[in-house]
């Protein structure tokens, strides 16, 4: 299943979500479609945004729910090669420590690697 | 504050007013319902393709049969033209036949009466023509059995002329002897019996003619007549097709463009009914679509009044969100500005105040989402906030109240906001960051990040911890919303922090002050974005004079990072009174 709307590009895997574009106000529509109920039956769900060069605060929130419903399914959202515009948002923001974050460099970077994330844009 | 909630009543009375202004033109009417069966008799529906296709068939067949019938036509012309040549040139044998018998008479009597030799000769020559003739006649194809009969006759009448009186009177007279009157009569009877037969013969051979004749004529009739018909068929054949045609295509294509040329000038069009499937389901499809139009617009429509409903409110709100802004204390100075989205009420606003006279307060809000509901959040969450510190609490323990709030609305929106308190004669700024785009202090060609403190509020339990940085003399902090940053450009691009940083650094190595400042990022936002703002933009800028107090150096000295809820007691009593 593939959806688009605008400038995003949304691909189903047995894993998850890969997608590719923006997530602003105009396209979070679609994704919202893709992630209620959660992809796959897996108890990871992998958000891969290694092509998203932007998300914007209705993106995240998006993202922040997909990530609420996964707790409550006993299941993990886990959002992937992030690029570096988007993690700068999830540092601003301060959700590192909240939401399941897989960089390139790390395996999995929360928690305590936030103070260390923070710093790389100052 | 709560000036604009007595207000409300006002409010909603000019949305009742804007409501009964929307035109009824615009709510459609209910659609007559067509198709599927329900209260139109179920019509037998064949398909347009096996109907043209049954009408090529009988064309072909119409069109096989015709031509066979005008090939048989034309060859039964044909053979009757041909069979009168040939009973043509039958007569013209028979007159050759009458010529060479007429020629061997004349030839023996003038020989008996000449004794010429010559004469003779035209006897024999006669003779030769006559065989000659009766063999092509013997011969035709087209003699009649009686015809036959009357040619035997001639055949034995000129032989027994020839035996029993031509031939002994040439005798006789080469001879020498003179003429036999028995023979002469002999003669007489003889030639009298050829020349009945060979009458007999010719109105045979006549009659023939005649015959072929009727035949020919009476063919013509049949193929002119059959050939006409055949045109008048083709013509009729032809008027059919074009009636089917236009009744099964051209008359339900006109109805079906007039109903969409209905639709288009956004009336409702009952769809014609249509026997052939193709026209069916091209109604059916047309309706369905009519329908979904239909329904959009009744959407439309239903968010329109909503919008109009809340637009008023909305105004009222966006004056709420803009013009706060306090009387700065002497040794500061604060620009401001909020640039709202067009068409949006969003979720920025901010406000600065004074707590106390030693004490001054900014606080800068952003509220996911759009809308009356987004901007009445960030009202609520500004009037909290501004409660919260008046009443004693540290930047970050106010932060943290609003939250707990927050959650206890089951409020779906995220809330960013950036709290800071400036003591005003010592210039300690002391701030807590909920998610929010990082505050900037900048001094020296130096800029301090303020970065988040704890998230932003909504979905997580938190606490915001309470930091604190100095302000020096001729130092300036800016705090900003993500509509700025995030203004889009050429290509996608986005305005990012480092345009940002640049663009304020330029302006403060010119000397500039928190207007230029301001006004300066507002340039730079408007230079860079391509298209109308989808997002508020909030810019609050607060410098510090250069003329330095010494007090701030000793106060700054015992400043240090403070936890949550570690209120200003004296900002506390001062927010009271």
């Amino acid at each position: 299943m593939t959806g688009t709307d605008g400038a995003l590009h949304i691909t189903t895997s047995p894993a998850g979500l890969h997608l590719r574009g923006e997530i602003d106000a105009h396209s979070v529509t679609v994704l919202v479609r893709h992630l209620d109920p959660l992809p796959g039956a897996e108890d990871e769900v992998v958000i891969d945004l290694s092509e998203v060069g932007f998300v914007d605060s209705s993106g995240l929130r998006v993202l922040v729910e997909a990530h609420q419903r996964a707790e409550a399914e006993a299941r993990r959202l886990v959002l992937s090669g992030s690029s570096r515009p988007v993690l700068r948002l999830l540092e601003i923001s301060g959700l590192m420590e909240y939401l399941h974050v897989r960089t390139a460099a790390h395996d999995e970077a929360n928690g305590s690697d936030s103070d260390q994330n923070r710093s790389s844009d100052g | 504050m709560s000036g604009s909630f007595r207000a409300w009543p006002a409010i909603i009375c000019e949305g009742r007013r804007l409501w009964r202004r929307i035109p009824t033109a615009l709510i459609p009417r209910t659609l007559p319902r067509v198709a599927e069966g329900g209260d139109r008799e179920p019509r037998r529906r064949t398909r347009l393709s096996t109907r043209l296709s049954v009408v090529s068939v009988v064309y072909l067949v119409l069109f096989l049969v015709s031509s066979v019938l005008a090939g048989l036509t034309v060859r039964a012309w044909n053979q009757s033209v041909e069979e009168r040549g040939v009973v043509r040139l039958l007569r013209l044998d028979v007159a050759d036949l009458r010529l060479a018998l007429s020629d061997q008479e004349s030839g023996v009597n003038g020989y008996l009466r000449s004794g010429d030799d010559e004469l003779l000769e035209l006897y024999r020559d006669g003779l030769s023509r006559e065989l000659s003739a009766l063999e092509r006649i013997g011969a035709s194809e087209e003699l009649v059995e009686r015809a036959a009969a009357h040619l035997d006759d001639v055949r034995v009448a000129a032989r027994s002329w020839r035996a029993d009186a031509a031939e002994p009177q040439i005798e006789r007279r080469q001879d020498g002897l003179d003429d036999d009157p028995a023979l002469i009569d002999l003669a007489g009877v003889r030639s009298e019996e050829v020349r009945a037969a060979l009458d007999d013969l010719a109105a045979s051979v006549s009659a023939e003619v005649g015959d072929a004749e009727d035949r020919l004529s009476l063919v013509t009739g049949y193929a002119v007549v059959g050939l006409l018909t055949v045109f008048g068929a083709a013509l009729a054949c032809s008027a059919l097709a074009i009636w089917l045609f236009r009744r099964w295509v051209t008359k339900p294509l006109a109805e079906i463009s007039t109903a969409a040329r209905s639709i288009a000038g956004g009336h409702v069009a009952a769809m014609p009914s249509f026997d052939t499937a193709e026209f069916g389901d091209l109604a059916g499809a047309i309706d369905s679509m009519q329908r979904s139009l239909s329904d959009e617009r009744d959407r439309a429509i239903r968010a329109y009044q909503g919008l109009e409903q809340s637009a008023v409110l909305a105004l009222q709100v966006r004056s709420e969100l803009a013009e706060e802004r306090a009387v700065t204390p002497s040794g500061w100075s604060l620009a401001t500005r909020l640039r709202a989205a067009e068409g949006f009420v969003a979720g920025d606003c901010y406000e600065t105040g004074l707590i106390d006279q030693r004490t001054m307060y900014i606080v800068v809000i952003d509220v996911t989402g759009h809308g009356a509901q987004a901007a009445l959040s960030a009202l609520k969450a500004k009037a909290q906030l501004r409660s919260g510190l008046r009443t004693g609490l540290s930047p970050g323990g106010a932060l943290g109240w609003l939250a707990r709030e927050h959650h206890d609305d089951a409020v779906d929106d995220f809330v960013t906001a950036f709290v800071a308190v400036v003591d005003v004669a010592t210039g300690e700024c002391r701030w807590a960051n909920a998610g929010h785009p990082p505050g900037l202090v900048l001094h020296d060609g130096i800029a301090v990040e303020l970065p988040h403190s704890g998230p932003l509020i909504g979905p997580f339990e938190s606490s915001w911890s309470t930091e604190a940085v100095a302000i020096p003399p001729g130092g300036t902090l800016v705090v900003y919303t993500d509509g700025l940053t995030e203004a889009r450009g050429e290509d996608r691009s986005r305005l990012g922090e480092r345009r940002l940083h640049e663009c304020i650094e330029t302006s403060l190595g010119e000397g500039a002050g928190p207007d230029e400042i301001v006004e300066s990022l507002v340039r730079l936002v408007d230079e860079f974005r391509v298209g109308s703002p989808t997002d508020d933009v909030t810019i609050v800028a607060l410098a510090r004079s250069t003329a330095t107090d010494e007090r701030t150096k000793s106060v700054l000295e015992h400043a240090g990072t403070s936890g949550p809820n570690n209120g200003l007691a004296s900002a506390s009593s001062a927010g009271a009174g």
